[in-house]
């Protein structure tokens, strides 16, 4: 996987897990953006991005999230944003997004979360 | 009878651009004027970098001595000011033949600059390559200085929000040039960007957002600005000439 590439992998017919890159910023959040979309279309109810890999986060990054979360939280469901690293959390800081987004530590902590067993 | 006019006087522009430094440099130009002099040397030895308030000061400079019939010349150009003034087509103009005439005291003058701590310059295409290259340049410049790794971080994104703005929305011919300068100093850094593009003033634009309210109108762009202002402890936007932005960002340490 490229610094831009990410991984879409249904885990149950409404949890998405999409797995960054090393980023999300200007080269790839539209692709993102356009994947949430397509899967909140497609009836997946929570999306777990997962950002082990990511060390930049761009606004447009930012605004791939934020512009799509609440097509989620209106029908119950979230985007749960983890293993998000201190940089991309200290973007996420500056914006004040770090209370408004759900943010885990884990992957397993966002699969409880979307009623998942682990 | 006519009295003699001086041949040459000087004047050096200061580093500190704070309201009282720049009435105490007024008032020494006015001062200058009086005597009548032929040609008035602007020393810039203390730019270390160029924001958009000195490029504002050497302009007003000149059109006030031009004013008064008195020619103007820069000397100890930076490398960083001298790129800058070539972009903005002021090179010629304020230092003109003298420097052009005189290769080697040039050369002297940027090896002196050079001894000292070097601003950083460096100049870059219009399109996202370009962007990246410069950017990586950058980051190796910012490795000489022990900064914490927050703060690189943050200057990274900066440097990123900025330039892919300028890409992206100032519509700038792909072979234009966008020049970046920087100079650390142990209280700030100061960043500044030059660029030939459509005009855009970040300076008054709202830092406060509302990410509910954001997110209910499913808004995903325009968060760049806010993270640059939020960031940055100091932006200011000049446009010069009519085709000429330039963009000065400062942040100060601790």
């Amino acid at each position: 996987m490229n610094n831009q590439e990410f991984i879409r992998h249904a885990l149950t017919d409404n949890v998405l897990l999409i797995k960054l890159g090393q980023s999300l910023d200007n080269n790839n959040a539209h692709a993102v953006l356009e994947t949430i979309t397509v899967a909140h279309d497609e009836g997946y109810t929570f999306i777990i991005v997962d950002m082990a890999e990511v060390d930049f986060l761009s606004s447009a990054g930012v605004g791939s999230i934020l512009g799509t979360v609440e097509m989620f939280r209106e029908q119950g469901g979230d985007i749960i944003l983890c293993n998000v690293s201190n940089t991309a959390l200290h973007v996420l800081k500056v914006l004040d997004l770090d209370d408004f987004l759900t943010i885990k530590p884990t992957v397993n902590e966002a699969r409880e979360l979307c009623g998942i067993k682990v | 009878m006519q009295t003699d006019r001086l041949a040459t006087s000087a004047l050096l522009i200061p580093a500190d651009l704070s309201k009282d430094a720049v009435n105490d440099f007024e008032n020494r130009l006015q001062e200058l004027l009086r005597n009548n002099p032929r040609l008035i040397t602007l020393d810039v030895s203390l730019l270390k970098y160029v924001s958009s308030s000195h490029i504002k000061l050497l302009w007003q400079t000149y059109l006030t001595c031009l004013e008064s019939g008195v020619s103007v010349k820069l000397q100890s150009l930076s490398p960083g000011l001298e790129r800058v003034l070539k972009v903005l087509d002021l090179y010629e103009i304020l230092v003109g033949e003298y420097e052009l005439f005189h290769p080697q005291v040039k050369r002297a003058i940027r090896f002196e600059s050079a001894e000292n701590q070097p601003p950083y310059a460096d100049e870059f295409r219009a399109d996202l390559a370009g962007r990246d290259k410069a950017l990586e340049e950058f980051l190796k410049y910012l490795q000489r200085f022990a900064l914490p790794e927050i703060v690189l971080f943050e200057l990274r994104t900066v440097f990123y929000e900025v330039a892919t703005n300028i890409i992206t929305h100032a519509s700038m011919e792909k072979n234009n040039l966008i020049v970046f300068s920087a100079f650390i100093d142990s209280s700030k850094i100061t960043m500044v960007f030059v660029d030939s593009g459509i005009p855009f003033n970040p300076e008054h634009l709202a830092i406060d957002f509302d990410p509910r309210s954001a997110s209910k109108n499913h808004q995903s762009r325009g968060f760049g600005v806010i993270l640059v202002r939020r960031i940055m402890d100091k932006v200011s936007y000049i446009r010069f000439n009519d085709n000429i932005n330039v963009l000065t960002l400062e942040k100060t340490w601790g």
